[in-house]
């Protein structure tokens, strides 16, 4: 066990391209972190980076307190979960799970003995003679981690481990991973491009685009107070809706009708030397149905009246999809965010909007209906720069 | 109630007709396809079949064209005479040489080959055309120059290595000069087959048990050689079949004196040279047995080392 300390990290390919630039991370003993962002940010680069599958071109690398640029893999102490488990075929899974021991030259009593632990941590005493040929996905995943775990190492790092199984058999691993964690309470370093593994499994969030560091923080945090348009987009599901407004005196303009400042926003506003034009941020949970809501506490708030497209039931709550007239917010961060998401190519003139009601609304598809948000929640945004003009640090 | 009666009623002629509809249509496709199989099939039995059949009854009469009047059945009267001939036995056994030494070291040649070829980023395809030139070469071509190489006073490998003797009219100096060529050869055949069976091993698992703690040497013998283990035991197979064969270098480097003829040179003598048809099938067919017999012993090598089940981890 170990903290981790990336300091300056940089890797730069021969051919000039940058993959990761001046990371700064200090990652503590026992804590869980998680790197996320779209495909291409660096995430995994980082990864190799501390694993030493990949040589760092500038800054320092520590674990533990020491210097570990120049040092093989396997002179770092730390495990890997890959996303391909990487299981070795010709060996069973006690011959998988023991092979790391057997080349640290473990005595066979002691190997026999941390194998068995670890089985019976993931539930693989039944499966050890078999061969991953014949084990579903999630037993493959199970002697993955295994094979991490068994050695007892300074760090875990997981690329993904998540990502080649099923959504149901996702979420029940995640869970098992992050119990696992806890009960060995090892350094760990999880990589993954999903935002709900970010958000649930980590104890701190590192949110990563074009090789850069975009904002580290616990998952809450990192969702309330998002420092960039980047991470708003990019953290919440469904993402944050982006109207395009413009700044006046105490109101703010948007198709969405004029939303007055409250004292909380003002106050965050003031020292962030705004633009006029700015992108207004507003999480789905932060509209509901007009006719749910209090006359007081109605008047804190704006109501808007549009049309519903489409309505989702989920049961305890139902998403209404809007599209609003008018000029869609744009910016790089956006534009990216779309293109990660595949949603670059839908077709579809204006804003869309998902608003998160309650399920007793009586909201109808393809009817109009009244729907009010919170105006002390929006948050800020500099399409210029991408940057939280109301960002309480 | 009605539905019972009328099930009664059917039976009889329902199900036969079912069946018959079904395995009318099966019979159909059978019978098109051995139509569309028949005439490679013709035409393997005119070509290969026959000719084996026609040199196992060869081998069974005593078949001299030197003496056709001769000519006589005497079963396996050539056997015995062939099986207990000093030059039958030096020739195997020079083969099996030949033929173990070269594969040997073909293995561990083309393996490096096979791995430089892999590994190579700059120069990628000028890397692989240079490995594979002497595998480009007309072996008739490649065994003269190797020839006019060891040739004392004009071959300058027997004017610098050999100092002026002439190797190739010794045994066992000639010997190593055939497996000497016959390397050089096909080392880059066992590197394409090789090369093929390192683009199996997935690139994970190589950082996996670097992560696990393996040096580069134990990343090769214990993730890479188990993995990539059917590749390496179908170019061993392809190689030994092929080494066993051997011919046109010795033919050209020889020509199977000093003791030197490998069984196919033994064979060609008495049955081209020598015009003993029935001495001469019964070598070939003795050949055909050796060929066959590791042939099954690699197959069965094969059916125990395939890894339970293949795919395992890669996908």
């Amino acid at each position: 066990m170990a903290e981790i300390v990336l300091d300056s990290v940089t890797k730069q390919y021969p051919d000039g391209a940058v993959a990761v630039r001046d990371v700064d991370i200090e990652i503590a003993d026992g804590e869980f972190i998680i790197l996320v962002g779209p495909s291409g940010c660096g995430k995994s680069t980082t990864l190799n980076m501390i694993a030493g599958l990949e040589d760092i071109t500038s800054g320092e690398l520590r674990i533990g307190g020491e210097r570990v640029n120049e040092r093989a893999p396997k002179d770092r102490d730390i495990a890997m979960v890959f996303q391909s488990y990487a299981l070795y075929p010709h060996m069973t899974v006690k011959e998988n799970m023991a092979f790391p021991l057997r080349l640290a030259k473990v005595d066979d009593t002691t190997v026999e003995k941390k194998v068995r632990d670890a089985a019976e941590i993931l539930d693989l005493t039944q499966h050890l003679d078999r061969k991953p040929s014949n084990l579903s996905g999630g037993q493959r995943q199970r002697v993955a981690m295994g094979r991490a775990i068994v050695r007892s190492p300074k760090a875990f790092l997981m690329d993904e481990p998540l990502s080649n199984l099923d959504a149901k058999l996702r979420v029940q691993m995640r869970t098992s991973v992050s119990r696992l964690q806890k009960r060995l309470g090892t350094t760990t370093v999880y990589v993954t491009h999903d935002q709900t593994e970010a958000m649930t499994l980590g104890d701190r969030v590192v949110v990563m685009r074009g090789g850069a560091v975009q904002q580290v923080g616990a998952p809450q945090f990192l969702y309330d107070n998002p420092a960039n348009l980047f991470v708003a987009g990019f953290i919440g599901s469904p993402a944050m809706n982006f109207v395009p407004a413009a700044l006046e005196d105490n109101v703010l303009r948007s198709a969405l009708g004029d939303v007055p400042l409250t004292d909380r926003v003002r106050g965050l506003l003031e020292g962030a030397d705004a633009p006029r034009e700015v992108i207004m941020g507003l999480r789905p949970e932060h509209f509901e149905d007009a006719r749910l809501v209090d006359e007081a506490v109605r008047a804190k708030g704006v109501t808007f009246t549009n049309q519903v497209d489409v309505l989702e039931s989920m049961g305890s709550d139902k998403f209404a999809y809007f599209s609003l007239q008018g000029e869609q917010a744009t910016s790089a961060e956006l534009a990216e965010l779309a293109a990660d998401a595949g949603s670059a190519d839908v077709p579809g003139g204006g804003v869309s909007l998902v608003a998160r009601i309650a399920a007793t609304s009586t909201a109808v598809a393809g009817e109009p209906a009244d729907i009010w948000f919170d105006a002390d929640k929006v948050q800020l945004f500099d399409p210029g720069n991408g940057r939280n003009l109301t960002y309480r640090g | 109630m009605s539905h019972a009666v009328k099930t009664d009623n059917a039976e009889p002629a329902l199900p036969p007709k079912a069946k018959a509809a079904l395995s009318e249509g099966k019979r159909a496709e059978r019978r098109l396809g051995l139509l569309l199989c028949a005439p490679a099939i013709l035409i393997m039995a005119a070509v290969a079949g026959w000719p084996i059949l026609y040199s196992l009854w060869l081998s069974l009469q005593r078949y001299d064209l030197k003496f056709p009047d001769r000519t006589e059945f005497v079963g396996l009267e050539n056997y015995v005479t062939v099986l207990s001939n000093p030059y039958w036995w030096n020739a195997m056994w020079v083969t099996v040489l030949i033929t173990v030494v070269s594969v040997a070291v073909e293995l561990v040649l083309g393996m490096a080959l096979a791995l430089i070829m892999h590994r190579t980023l700059v120069g990628r395809g000028i890397v692989r055309t240079s490995t594979l030139i002497p595998y480009g070469i007309v072996t008739v071509v490649a065994a003269f120059s190797w020839r006019y190489a060891w040739t004392p006073r004009t071959g300058y490998l027997a004017e610098t290595i050999a100092g002026g003797d002439p190797v190739l009219t010794e045994k066992i100096p000639a010997i190593m000069v055939v497996t000497l060529a016959e390397i050089w050869k096909t080392t880059p055949f066992m590197a394409l087959l090789l090369m093929a069976g390192l683009a199996l091993v997935p690139d994970d698992l190589l950082k996996a048990a670097a992560m696990d703690g393996a040096s580069a040497w134990q990343r090769f013998t214990k993730v890479m050689v188990p993995v990539m283990k059917p590749a390496i035991l179908v170019a061993l197979l392809f190689r030994t079949l092929d080494a066993f064969r051997i011919f046109d270098n010795l033919f050209v480097l020889t020509a199977g004196s000093q003791g030197t003829s490998s069984v196919s040179m033994l064979t060609y003598n008495n049955l081209i040279k020598g015009l003993n048809l029935g001495i001469g099938s019964t070598m070939s067919v003795l050949i055909f047995i050796a060929v066959a017999i590791i042939a099954f012993v690699f197959v069965k090598l094969f059916g125990t080392a395939a890894p339970g089940g293949d795919g395992g981890g890669r996908r």
